[in-house]
């Protein structure tokens, strides 16, 4: 099986162990993927222009409606939107990471492996997130 | 999964059940004739949401249909229809989360509440889990 096909279905597995709905479709370029906590819906747009992979577009949203959203208190704080992008973020890197590192339990060995990481799911812009995770 | 020859098929149905000619369908909808002969012919894949909205103007039918004509929400459709008023929700965009927090343009987020339309609340989620 091609890394496509598995990782395909460990998010998928996610998506349906959390009793999401996640949905594609062609948007233009400049439309981003959108996720809503009260239908508990990922709506992702094929055609979105990003250096972030598809992947971590999809556990970013994932991580949005588990892990985001719990709290109410932080959805009406002025600085939400910036920790709650954050917080979406470092999960959906942990959620990656523990994909793809699944036969490298050394944190060492992890570590000295995480440009490639960065580079198979587009995370360059967000190095020093995922260094926080694998340090 | 709808294949664009039947996405063509349907089109072309309605458009006649309507007497509408290609060229008034078109005008309608503004594209060109050629175009709609193209899609309905299944020569053209499924458009965008945006250009299906024109051929849904075109035709005179919502835009919630012709999502689903393109199978875009068919698997979704909620076992026990509701309306469910999502006015209130959306007035604050907060609820409305979007990949880097980038706003939408008012297309697609009319095209995003017609798909979340068609979904049911978690509510009803857990009761019929």
């Amino acid at each position: 099986m091609y890394i496509d096909d598995r990782i395909s279905n460990y998010l998928e597995q996610i998506v349906q162990k959390n009793g999401l709905t996640l949905i594609h479709i062609d948007g233009t370029e400049l439309d981003p993927d959108v996720a809503n906590g009260r239908k508990r819906a990922i709506i992702i747009n094929n055609n979105y222009k990003t250096n972030f992979s598809r992947y971590f577009r999809i556990a970013h949203e994932i991580s949005h409606l588990i892990y985001t959203r719990s709290n109410d208190t932080y959805a009406f704080s002025p600085l939400s939107k910036l920790s709650d992008e954050t917080e979406a973020n470092l999960h959906a890197i942990q959620i990656l990471v523990d994909f793809y590192f699944s036969e490298i339990p050394l944190k060492q060995e992890r570590w000295e492996r995480r440009f490639h990481f960065i580079e198979a799911f587009g995370l360059g812009q967000i190095t020093h997130l995922v260094e926080k995770i694998l340090a | 999964m709808v294949t664009k020859e039947q996405f063509g098929q349907k089109i072309k149905h309605i458009r006649e059940k309507k007497h509408y000619t290609v060229r008034q369908a078109a005008l309608q909808g503004n594209f060109s004739s050629a175009y709609l002969s193209q899609i309905e012919n299944g020569n053209k894949n499924i458009p965008k949401v945006e250009t299906l909205y024109r051929i849904a103007k075109g035709l005179r039918i919502s835009k919630d249909e012709i999502l689903h004509i393109a199978g875009i929400t068919s698997h979704t459709a909620p076992k026990h229809p509701n309306n469910v008023d999502l006015g209130k929700q959306f007035a604050d965009d907060d609820l409305l989360l979007s990949f880097e927090g980038k706003p939408l343009s008012p297309e697609y987020r009319e095209a995003i509440l017609s798909i979340l339309r068609t979904l049911p609340d978690v509510d009803e989620k857990t009761k019929e889990d």
